[in-house]
């Protein structure tokens, strides 16, 4: 009888079960086990419920709002995404990445070992998966990501909901809504635009358009705060371009695709205030956002960073 | 097995299927802290992947309002949706993880409520499932044996392991504390 009245241990310790609990007075490896449940009631009883739920009304609303087709190509897309990681994970007999991912309250920081090309650590509570292998691929979805690659450039690439950064031979810091590089430099791309972020610099990754206007950490914050607000809104509080220095020519290089016009063209008369374009490129394609022209311009602002006294 | 419902629960579930907005806020007011509560036991180091499912199963659930039968209380078709999202997110989570996954033992805590939150998650998951149901959502036997889609003799059984499981593993906790 014992087994059985094991199963009935529960009913005992409510009071509901005299039979089996006549059989507990009896037996001691019963009435042990009657104390390690009450004990573990007693455990269970004490634990409040949580009391706040991370979920918006608003986000659900938002989802039932979705038209269905959306919603099953969603969810096809979805089985794909799992199918293909799956079906890479399977294909490789040799594993390329072994990580150690640690939960303990104590360890406020997860570490991960990049095979041979690096390593990286993740905040507590990350998200992160690997989603290719040629290049190595992760995908950080919530919490924070620090990278120290030792790699030849574009070897290694993690990808967010909105932004894909791609290391070009450096350490950086990333998160779902931005990139702070430590040492070397980064590609972030996403949406219909790429931006090279260098050490010392950091980026915004901004909600379903990719990378902003890099901004370098010695960067005026007046002009860090106009750029955060032209970045939400396509205008720039023109007295902050004033506190632009020939150092931020790249920052307002790159914020000019985001302006909207005529906020563009001051944007645009600072920056030639600052630094001389390249002999190839004109004002006027330029103020057009030719692709030719930008590209033309920030690869000059790479290769010859304008120092603090270097303004035209 | 068919249970008694409540009026204004039937009321609340008929205006949310005629569009009403105020009612289906309402009725997600009522189930989002259910839902919360038995993901994030079940996922208990884990809260972003909790607070996942916690969204998936109220738009599951609301969204689909129109194929409950009625059959139970909604509270309980709700739980078996619910235990249903955990499992499945178990699985998906299990075939796609491609780090080597180890778990550090539970470090020293001071804090009573983080050893009890620590042993729940060291439970086999038809345990931690059936200790969470009963102590977060009170359900009665028969609600849990629906939501689980077992008899009341496994529930009874579940439970009896389950709490003794727990007590077995906080004292391993404590004595790690020590």
């Amino acid at each position: 009888m014992s087994e059985h009245v094991h199963d009935r241990l529960e009913a005992v310790a409510e009071g509901r079960d005299p039979e089996a609990a006549a059989h507990v007075e009896r037996c001691a490896s019963c009435r042990e086990e009657l104390a390690l449940v009450r004990e573990g009631r007693a455990a269970m009883a004490s634990l409040a419920a949580p009391v706040a739920t991370p979920v918006a009304w608003r986000d659900v609303e938002r989802r039932l709002a979705r038209p269905r087709r959306r919603r099953a190509a969603l969810a096809v897309a979805a089985t794909l995404v799992v199918a293909s990681v799956v079906a890479l994970l399977a294909r490789s007999p040799m594993r390329v990445l072994e990580g150690t991912l640690s939960h303990g309250v104590a360890t406020t920081r997860v570490h991960v070992a990049l095979g041979t090309i690096g390593e990286a650590w993740a905040d507590e509570g990350s998200r992160l998966r690997v989603v290719g292998r040629a290049p190595l691929t992760l995908r950080l979805d919530a919490g924070s990501l620090r990278v120290q690659v030792h790699a030849p450039p574009r070897a290694f690439v993690v990808v967010t909901p909105d932004a894909r950064i791609v290391d070009l031979g450096c350490s950086y810091e990333l998160t779902p809504q931005r990139v702070r590089v430590i040492g070397g430099s980064v590609e972030v791309a996403g949406g219909d635009r790429s931006v090279v972020v260098r050490a010392g610099w950091s980026c915004a990754i901004l909600a379903g358009r990719g990378p902003g206007a890099p901004v370098r950490v010695g960067a005026s914050p007046r002009l860090v705060a106009a750029v955060a607000t032209a970045e939400r809104t396509g205008r720039i509080d023109e007295t902050a371009l004033v506190a632009a220095a020939p150092p931020d020519a790249l920052t307002l290089l790159e914020l000019l695709p985001l302006l909207q016009r005529p906020d563009r063209d001051a944007a645009l008369a600072r920056l030639i205030e600052l630094t001389r374009p390249p002999s190839t490129v004109t004002y006027d394609t330029i103020l057009v956002l030719d692709s030719r022209s930008l590209r033309a311009w920030r690869e000059e602002l790479l290769a010859h960073p304008p120092t603090p006294k270097e303004a035209p | 097995m068919t249970e008694p419902r409540d009026e204004s629960e039937a009321a609340l579930l008929a205006a949310c299927r005629d569009g009403d907005p105020a009612a289906r806020r309402r009725l997600f007011e009522q189930a989002a802290p259910r839902v919360h509560a038995i993901a994030s036991h079940f996922f208990g180091r884990d809260p972003a992947t909790a607070a996942d499912v916690t969204q998936e199963v109220l738009v599951k659930a609301m969204s689909s309002l129109g194929r409950f039968r009625g059959d139970s209380r909604f509270t309980t078709w709700l739980h078996r949706i619910t235990v249903n999202a955990c499992l499945d997110e178990r699985r998906r989570a299990a075939r796609l993880v491609a780090l080597e996954e180890r778990e550090a033992p539970a470090p020293p805590s001071a804090d009573e409520a983080a050893l009890v939150r620590e042993a729940v998650t060291r439970l086999p998951e038809s345990l931690r499932i059936a200790v969470v149901l009963r102590h977060f959502e009170e359900l009665s036997y028969a609600e849990m044996a629906l939501a689980l889609g077992c008899s009341e003799g496994t529930i009874a059984s579940r439970l009896s392991r389950g709490h003794a499981q727990l007590a077995r593993e906080l004292r391993a906790l404590r004595g790690g504390r020590q």
